[in-house]
């Protein structure tokens, strides 16, 4: 009989309404409880994004302070105490890089003459491609920031990773007219007062005249202060951070039959005084041996760098930060004005601030 | 004396059933007020929700565009009213020509990447496009959207590149 009810009860079942509510409202919190922590999930790791943000900013921030207190201003080089400061904020969980962006070849301005006449062009050059055909590009084309889409399959990937950069100033006594002209008329959008600046900087040229930083006005007029200091007079690149293979070849060009005396020699102290100090403006003339103060070397290499780029890696995130370093009007930054060196204004300005999760892309 | 079940099964009198039908009525009324504040609640929440969902995604949507505008250093330094309802940028992905243009219409928020692909938050009809100023040079957009209820969401976004500010132009 009790086997017969419990064979009953079992046919009968056991999911009563009750139960069935039950599991019910059950499901319910679960499910609840399931979103919640999904949602809590989220949170945390939306958390750590704004923690990774907040904190590459304050390093990012740290960096720029550094080098707005270094007590050379005319000079930037491995001992200014900004490299310090990156190497002791470097650690496990966070990478930190500081490059030279400027010293570099900028394909937007730069002359036939210097990357023909040198082996320049092994550096930068994909096969198959010259610096006639680049000129030719670059008169039809426009001045751009993206090497690699601006001049499609132009260059070679170490050209574009070590030796070119799109981040430097045009030196109006180096770069090539058409694209100062190019500048000009982006700057000023007076396409007819172009021409005449061309011809003042062919002039200055033909009569082998140098122009200085805060000669720019006779040059340009009132249009002056619209391009300067995209247009300006600083050297060009930084002899402390220049890659060895351009430095090279830079030395060894002729700059229009007033070759240096002893290329090899200026190298060689170059490479030793930049590893274990820092050389200063007024040392310049007896390491490249040129006493003549408009010899062009000293428009193609100084001890300045005017951008630079700071990466902050954590976690999964990156900053990428571009700084540029706004010459001072009133400095040359070449030997002539060595004595006048404490004077100089350091104005340091953010032009790319990047921040993004590298799982995202 | 009558017993309650009598007294139930003589009915009411006329007294009480008015008093009943007030009751019923002032009962039907306080339901019927419930109920429709408690359908505007609803839908004031619907509409809340669907104001903040697509403000967020709108803000997710402009920081990533925004980062996607970068002016070389060179480009003339950009110039923004302190509160206007249409921007178009140049300079996107770095070229010049291609643009991105966000503007408040009467359809709502729209952002037009490229002058082919565009996208519209039909709630977000009501606003106004700032700029992000740091020291002196625009940065990035601060859009800000006001629902109907005057609530106000912000989304600030920065630009990928910014131009060197010339100095002189400010001096």
């Amino acid at each position: 009989m009790i086997m017969n009810k419990r064979i009953k009860s079992f046919e009968e079942g056991f999911g009563t309404a009750y139960t069935f509510i039950i599991i019910l409202f059950a499901s319910i919190i679960f499910i609840g409880l399931a979103y919640l922590i999904i949602n809590s999930r989220n949170h945390i790791s939306f958390d750590s994004n704004i923690e990774s943000e907040v904190l590459s900013q304050d390093i990012a921030e740290q960096i720029i302070n550094s080098m707005l207190e270094d007590n050379t201003p005319e000079s930037d080089s491995l001992i200014d105490p900004v490299w310090a400061l990156v190497s002791s904020l470097n650690t496990e969980t966070v990478a930190i890089t500081l490059t030279d962006l400027s010293s570099r070849i900028n394909p937007n301005f730069f002359r036939d003459e210097i990357v023909d006449e040198t082996n320049i062009s092994k550096l930068i050059f994909a096969d198959g491609h010259s610096m006639a055909e680049l000129e030719q590009y670059r008169s039809d084309n426009t001045i751009t920031a993206d090497l690699q889409n601006g001049y499609p399959e132009f260059f070679s990937e170490d050209g574009i990773e070590f030796y070119l950069s799109s981040y430097s100033y045009f030196n109006i006594n180096i770069a090539d007219e058409l694209a100062l002209t190019d500048m000009y008329v982006i700057r000023t959008e007076n396409e007819s007062a172009s021409e005449s600046f061309r011809s003042k900087i062919r002039q200055s040229r033909t009569n082998k005249t140098i122009i200085y930083n805060n000669e720019i006005e006779n040059i340009a007029g009132s249009a002056a202060g619209k391009i300067y200091p995209f247009i300006n007079a600083v050297p060009v690149m930084n002899i402390h951070l220049i890659p060895e293979e351009l430095l090279s070849e830079i030395l060894s060009y002729d700059f229009g039959d007033d070759k240096l005396k002893y290329p090899e020699k200026s190298f060689n102290q170059i490479i030793q005084k930049r590893t274990n100090g820092e050389i200063g403006i007024d040392e310049l003339e007896s390491i490249f041996s040129v006493k003549d103060e408009k010899h062009l070397i000293f428009d193609y290499l100084g001890t300045k760098t005017w951008f630079w780029e700071i990466t902050i890696s954590l976690d999964d995130c990156k900053r990428t930060v571009i700084v540029a370093e706004l010459p001072d009007k009133e400095y040359s930054y070449k030997p002539r004005d060595a004595a006048s060196k404490g004077n100089i204004k350091r104005t340091l300005q953010i032009i790319s601030n990047l921040f993004y999760n590298e799982q995202d892309l | 004396m009558k017993s309650k079940r009598q007294r139930f099964e003589e009915g009411f009198t006329l007294i009480e059933a008015v008093i009943a039908v007030f009751i019923l009525s002032l009962g039907s009324y306080l339901i019927y007020l419930g109920g429709h504040r408690l359908y505007k609640g609803f839908n004031d929440l619907k509409d809340r929700n669907l104001f903040i969902t697509e403000a967020a995604q709108c803000n997710n949507l402009l920081k990533t565009s925004l980062n996607d505008i970068r002016f070389p250093y060179w480009a003339p330094s950009l110039s923004i009213n302190s509160s206007v309802d249409e921007v178009t940028l140049q300079y996107l992905d770095g070229d010049k020509d291609s643009t991105l243009s966000m503007s408040f219409t009467e359809n709502g928020f729209q952002i037009l990447i490229d002058e082919e692909n565009f996208i519209i938050y039909k709630t977000l009809s009501n606003g106004y496009i700032a700029p992000i100023i740091n020291d002196k040079t625009i940065t990035g957009l601060n859009v800000v959207f006001i629902s109907e209820k005057e609530n106000e969401y912000e989304c600030k976004a920065l630009f990928g590149g910014i131009p060197i500010v010339n100095m002189d132009d400010y001096e």
